[in-house]
């Protein structure tokens, strides 16, 4: 791969979109602080704030701040590995108001009470228009940075005949792709059901067909938030870290599998639900666990690359290469913590696909210790290593106090220990998710208080260390100018030279015409028998 | 013949099953798009018309004259075109309510709904009385008996609750009113609450809470009640003010009382009787007819009370009544309840009446005349 020593032409752009991420990450964070505060029971009860909470808490962590970090930090990935600009930038900075109005948007009805329909939307409980337009607005805002990063692919192939698109290009590809096909559902749902019904157009709603809906965006999202960190530990962490990427192609296989295994499996989430028969369950099942390949490639991968560093830096034996890494640099730090807690989250997730297990955590908080865990502690610890990375190459200036950075990542990864993993035990003693305090089973729930007291430490050293990340960003654009070698790291060579791929591992359009019939069968029917079996649609709910 | 017997027990088990069927089915109102909308394009003006009938009651605009009788005005729409279609359709049980809605369309009831939704609330000076036990219940519940906090379906101070469905508003009703009906949702005799929502809340109320919450929602001070009243729902509890309904099916005292030959000593007072027939309107006439003809439960005059009880100790007819009546919640009605109800069947089966009252004591021993 070629070294790309230009800076950054779009560092402001990419510079918008990360600072809106991080500003609403920190608010986000501080509402995580009350909510563990609120479930322990400290503050007393009131429903309606915890709600408001959760719902401002889930849409900035799961919508705004992954839309913002990853369209923003894939412009500066799509321009480094490209060594072009990004194309189309007014259409860039377009969609990047338009986001914005939609954050404002949604975030203002949640604060005004008229949105605690949490992250997951469910109907018949409603929220104010407002609510879905300024998701809406969200969405559409990020299929700029699609039509961007592909037609950049699009460019570089057309200009480099016989030549592999770059890998870390062909993972970002692969994001916009997933995101893509991810959205369909939600946006269907939004458009189609939501927005009419908030409008009075229609006067009620097919509640199983908007599950369903969810559930085709609901999984795959999270590929979405994650593939921006694979590719920051495929093509950005062994470079760091001194050394060689294990196997480009190995990469490049398992961001094609993320793609076509990845989307076709939501109705895990649907599991307990009564309108899909078994045999779909099973076959979406099946796909879940399907994922568990790609996963497993880049855990290996990755561990081998981070090995071979290990080595040409002197480490010797079994493990002793390990202490040889660098440990002292937040990128490759957060690049071992991030594939440590993908090994955590990944189990609980196992446990979650599998039905029969399935049945005993439905519904409760161990779901959501699962995905903080994924989501908190694998994607978001990627980009925080992302942003360490980018902002000397952005700003043009070095990192301000990276010792500090050390710590910042540690925290976050011990606090997300505290918090989650407590987290999952009370989910396995049967506290419920969504449900605002717990003073209806005292008797149980008093078994529940000595964790869920433990996972107040957990939560406030996120908030530190959230707050920490953003002092840490706004500082370095005060320090000295950043060095030439930190300005020139390129992404990671591989190991053995990278043969001249065949054309499909070089392109998407095979993998996403066996996409569509992969979900054609998988959600064809399932989605198409609300229309054929006579439905009870369902009136809307918190109207007033 | 052992397929004969498992046939009549089949046979008598699905007629049994029936009778439980007819007596505990839930409302027939569904919140579905159909039926929200119908109740929506009710007519006021109609429904104003309509209202004429009901204006010694409940007021000419809704608000009722007596603390006994319930406020109409300002209600929630949905739920007062319930009420009305669940006392046509027999699920709440009332004497006088019954009488008054055996007219009604379902067009009537949505009219009416809406007149009243029009209304002005009353019990205008009635801002809830911020007693703190009242208010945590109201604000909280109890999660400790599994209470939910009445805000979340009624909606803060009682205003009701549009965003959902049918939830009356309860801020100036009546305060007797609400508790009565707290009362009659306890004991299980009304039974027209979605999901038994209100029965469970209202079993796990002492009269003391019950009263609380009558005191904050009416703005009045309404004291507990010392034993759950014989009889309750919407009926008034002092009984005397209540004027029996046009067609009510209570037997009025002046009914003269077959005297039965021989057998001595009488077994009730005519009183007793008297107030035996009023709960009889009210909790068993549903079913087994106004004239104790029978209807969806057996018949209680005549042949088949005399062939079931007659010569046999009273104890018979005591357990069969107060251990399996009512049907939708059996046992529910308290000792003297039932022993009332009791007086007035035998006064209408010729069982003469004497000078003491009709007991669960002395009386158990005693064997009924035959016949």
């Amino acid at each position: 791969m070629t070294t790309n020593i230009a800076p950054a032409p779009s560092g402001r752009l990419v510079l918008a979109h990360v600072w809106v991420a991080f500003l609403l990450f920190g608010v986000a964070l501080l509402l995580g602080v009350y909510q563990v505060l609120a479930r322990d029971g400290v503050l007393g009860s009131h429903a309606a704030s915890y709600y408001a909470s959760t719902t401002l808490h889930g849409v900035v962590m799961g919508y705004a701040l992954t839309i913002f970090f990853i369209t923003g930090i894939g412009y500066a990935i799509s321009e480094r590995a490209l060594g072009t600009r990004v194309w189309a930038p007014g259409l860039a900075w377009l969609c990047f108001w338009v986001m914005l109005a939609g954050t404002v948007l949604a975030a203002l009805s949640i604060l005004a009470g008229k949105a605690s329909v949490l992250y997951t939307f469910y109907p018949p409980q409603m929220a104010h228009w407002s609510f879905y337009v300024g998701a809406a607005l969200l969405v559409a805002g990020s299929i700029g940075w699609i039509v961007i990063t592909l037609v950049m692919s699009a460019q570089w192939k057309g200009a480099h005949r016989g030549q592999n698109l770059p890998l870390a290009q062909f993972g970002m590809s692969i994001c916009a792709l997933v995101w893509a096909w991810t959205m369909v559902g939600v946006v269907l749902e939004v458009l189609l059901q939501l927005i009419p019904l908030a409008f009075g157009l229609t006067q009620s709603i097919d509640v199983n067909l908007a599950r369903a809906l969810f559930a085709w965006t609901l999984h795959p999202i999270v590929y979405f938030w994650l593939i921006p960190t694979y590719v920051f530990l495929y093509t950005i962490v062994p470079e760091e870290a001194g050394g060689y990427l294990f196997s480009d192609e190995m990469a490049r296989v398992a961001f094609v599998m993320l793609l076509i295994f990845g989307l076709p499996i939501g109705m895990h989430h649907l599991y307990m639900d009564p309108p899909h028969s078994a045999g779909f369950k099973l076959l979406q099942g099946i796909g879940t666990f399907l994922v568990v390949i790609p996963t497993m490639l880049t855990g290996f991968t990755v561990w081998a690359s981070l090995e071979i560093s290990g080595r040409l830096r002197g480490g010797t034996g079994l493990f002793g290469w390990m202490r040889r890494l660098k440990w002292d640099d937040p990128v490759v730090l957060a690049g071992v913590m991030a594939l440590f807690m993908l090994i955590l989250g990944g189990f609980g997730g196992l446990v979650n696909a599998a039905y029969a297990q399935n049945a005993m955590v439905h519904n409760t908080q161990w779901v959501t210790a699962h995905f903080h865990y994924i989501f908190g502690g694998v994607a978001v610890t990627g980009y925080f290593g992302l942003a360490y990375y980018f902002w000397p190459r952005l700003t043009g200036r070095a990192l301000w106090a990276p010792k500090l950075a050390l710590a910042q990542i540690w925290l976050w990864i011990i606090g997300m220990n505290i918090l989650s993993l407590p987290w999952h035990y009370v989910g396995l003693l049967g506290m419920p998710r969504r449900i605002a305090y717990y003073a209806y089973a005292p008797e149980i729930a008093a078994q529940w208080l000595p964790w869920t007291g433990i996972m107040i430490i957990g939560g406030v050293l996120l908030c530190l260390s959230g707050w920490l990340l953003l002092l840490i960003l706004f500082l370095s654009g005060r320090t000295l100018p950043a060095s030439s070698a930190t300005m020139a790291g390129g992404f990671a060579r591989p190991y053995e030279a990278t043969a001249v791929l065949p054309r499909s591992l070089n392109g998407f359009a095979l993998w996403n015409w066996l996409l569509l019939a992969l979900m054609a069968m998988a959600w064809g029917y399932p989605i198409v028998q609300f229309f054929l079996v006579k439905q009870y649609p369902a009136l809307p709910w918190g109207f007033s | 013949m052992k397929l004969l017997c498992t046939f009549a027990t089949l046979v008598v088990a699905t007629a049994l099953t029936g009778v439980a069927h007819a007596q505990t089915r839930p409302s027939q109102v569904a919140w579905d798009l159909k039926t929200v909308n119908f109740i929506k394009s009710g007519q006021a003006e109609r429904g104003k018309t309509l209202h004429a009938a009901c204006v010694d009651c409940h007021g000419a605009t809704g608000v009722s004259p007596s603390p006994d009788f319930p406020d109409l005005a300002g209600q929630d729409p949905l739920y007062t075109y319930k009420q009305l279609h669940d006392y046509k359709s027999g699920v709440r049980v009332n004497a006088i309510m019954q009488g008054y809605v055996a007219g009604l369309s379902e067009r009537d009831m949505a009219d009416l709904a809406q007149f009243y939704a029009r209304q002005k609330r009353g019990g205008g000076n009635a801002t809830p009385v911020p007693d703190a036990a009242a208010m945590t219940l109201v604000k909280l519940g109890d999660g400790g008996r599994m209470l939910v906090a009445c805000v979340y379906c009624h909606g803060v101070g009682g205003g009701g609750n549009p965003g959902m469905y049918g939830m009356p508003a309860l801020e100036g009703q009546k305060g007797a009113y609400l508790q009565q009906t707290l009362h009659a949702f306890a004991s299980g005799e009304r039974h027209n609450d979605v999901y038994r929502a209100m029965r469970d809340v209202a079993r796990r109320l002492s009269p003391t809470e019950i009263a609380w919450l009558a005191s904050y929602y009416s703005g009045t001070t309404v004291a507990p009640l010392a034993a759950k009243p014989a009889s309750v729902g919407s009926a008034p509890a002092s009984a005397p003010a209540v004027a029996p309904a046009p067609d009510a099916a209570a037997p009025s005292a002046s009914e003269p009382v077959a005297s039965a030959a021989g057998s001595g000593a009488g077994w009730y007072t005519p009183v007793q009787a008297e107030r035996g027939g009023k709960l009889y309107a009210a909790q068993c006439a549903m079913c087994h007819g106004a004239a104790l003809g029978g209807g969806m439960g057996p018949a209680l005059a005549g042949r088949s009370f005399w062939t079931q009880w007659g010569g046999k100790p009273f104890a018979v007819a005591w357990k069969e009544v107060h251990a399996k009546m009512p049907m939708q919640a059996p046992g529910s009605d308290a000792a003297p309840v039932s022993i009332d109800i009791l007086a007035f069947l035998l006064s209408r089966n010729g069982v003469p009446a004497g000078s003491a009252e009709l007991n669960d004591r002395a009386d158990l021993a005693r064997a009924l005349p035959a016949r």
